[in-house]
């Protein structure tokens, strides 16, 4: 799910103009971690994930919260290897993404970074439409939403909410 | 025996106090376990009066190699007397030093994760090697080889460990068998381990947000069997037999460390001949995560 480069130029002369783009937080849900002994191995091994900053584990929804440095992007695709480094098993992930609104060769619509995009999987209507308008205006957005692995192992964004990013 | 039952257990990661786990050690991380144990035995059915204390202080250290195998290390500093009536009086002879190192491999073959649990099987292989001095003297000539610090021999062992855990609680089950080997014409007699551990979380009785402390209520039991030592090819028939421990405990685990007390009480001891009985084991352990 590549970005035409045609699409993907435009998106980074406009990210001069922009904060910050990429993915700015990011949960993960460990399945296996029961006790606060074996917390501390999983915030270990994901803080070593390229753009890391921060990571606070929730024993009671068993999640562990993951913040990006500044002006830096989480490697979301290390993470679920991060946890089974640490012996436990990953599931749900959800990001939380700034960037800008394009459309791949195929027509698809995926949300674009500096260097890479994310394939987008949008069920809601609504929320279909406001990204299409967003996208026309060319302005940047912010997209809460969860993110997972497809039977070909391409990684896939399900937008659920969108936000304007703070200046 | 009761210098077995306190060196040559495989007390060495996580939950259980008196025995090993099947939890994972992360991938390239390591913990640092520090342990005081201290035995005590003065039942002694021969009427010498035999009274043997030993402390030992042995140091483990696991690391992760994958996330599914996982290294152990301990080398246990230990401490060790034996008070004996004589016709000349009461007589002391003991030893303190370095213990003999052992090395352990533990593999996760096998786990089921879910939510807030997990369940795992481990098997683990460990070698002891004779890093104790075995041969020490003092002004009574050679020391006993049980008062050695080091049994001069390469013992291996082979186990199968289970854990399961949820928030709540945890269990843990372990069947063990020790081989012996002989060393300067004394071979200890094998050993075997069946433990079983129980940890229920008493506080907080509502989990909180973020990783709050845990404090486990912890009840243990070790079943053990040891075949009889034989000195220069000659069985020793006071030695050997099978011990039965209940060990209550408390543990206070954090993110990075783990403070915890059990006391090993002997519910029942069927000890070859005039072998020496046990009164207790305590163990104190402090780990820490790097």
């Amino acid at each position: 799910m590549k970005l035409k480069y045609m699409v993907l130029l435009p998106i980074m002369l406009l990210f001069s103009t922009f904060a910050h783009a990429g993915i700015s937080s990011m949960s993960v849900t460990v399945e296996g971690m029961a006790c606060p002994f074996c917390a501390f191995g999983v915030e270990k091994r994901i803080k070593k994930v390229k753009g890391v900053s921060s990571v606070d584990v929730d024993m009671r929804t068993g999640k562990a919260m993951i913040t990006a440095e500044p002006d830096a992007s989480i490697q979301y695709r290390d993470v679920p290897q991060a946890v089974r480094d640490a012996g436990f098993t990953p599931r749900e992930m959800h990001i939380s993404a700034s960037g800008l609104l394009g459309k791949d060769e195929n027509g698809s619509m995926v949300l674009g970074f500096e260097n890479f995009s994310l394939s987008l999987k949008i069920d809601n209507n609504e929320l279909k439409t406001q990204l299409e308008t967003a996208m026309k205006s060319a302005r940047p957005v912010v997209l809460n939403g969860r993110i997972f692995q497809n039977k070909a192992k391409d990684w896939i964004f399900t937008p659920e909410t969108v936000e304007e990013p703070e200046s | 025996m009761a210098t077995f039952l306190l060196l040559n257990d495989q007390e060495i990661s996580a939950a259980p106090i008196t025995f090993n786990t099947a939890l994972p050690v992360a991938k390239g991380e390591t913990v640092v376990r520090i342990q005081t144990k201290l035995l005590r035995s003065t039942d002694d059915p021969s009427g010498a009066e035999r009274d043997l204390t030993v402390w030992a202080l042995p140091l483990v250290g696991p690391y992760g190699i994958t996330e599914k195998l996982a290294l152990f290390g301990i080398l246990p500093i230990l401490d060790k007397e034996m008070e004996t009536d004589t016709v000349s009086g009461k007589i002391k002879r003991g030893e303190s030093g370095i213990g003999d190192f052992t090395a352990m491999v533990r593999y996760t073959f096998w786990k089921k994760d879910a939510p807030g649990k997990t369940m795992r099987l481990a098997p683990f292989l460990a070698i002891k090697i004779p890093t104790g001095e075995d041969d020490a003297t003092d002004g009574d000539g050679k020391l006993p080889q049980p008062l050695q610090l080091g049994t001069g021999s390469w013992d291996y062992s082979l186990g199968l460990v289970m854990t399961r855990q949820t928030l709540a609680r945890q269990f843990d089950a372990s069947i063990s068998y020790t081989l012996k080997t002989e060393a300067n014409g004394f071979e200890f007699g094998d050993e075997a381990h069946f433990d079983l551990s129980y940890q229920h979380r008493i506080w907080p009785r509502e989990l909180t947000s973020g990783v709050p402390g845990f404090v486990y209520g912890v009840l243990e039991t070790n079943l053990i069997w040891q075949d009889n030592n034989t000195d220069q090819g000659i069985e020793d028939a006071d030695s050997g037999g099978v011990s039965w421990f209940l060990a209550p405990g408390i543990q206070y685990v954090t993110r990075r460390t783990v403070l915890e007390l059990a006391v090993q009480i002997p519910v029942a001891q069927n000890l070859n001949g005039t072998a020496l009985e046990n009164d207790f084991i305590s163990t104190l352990s402090f780990r820490m995560n790097f």
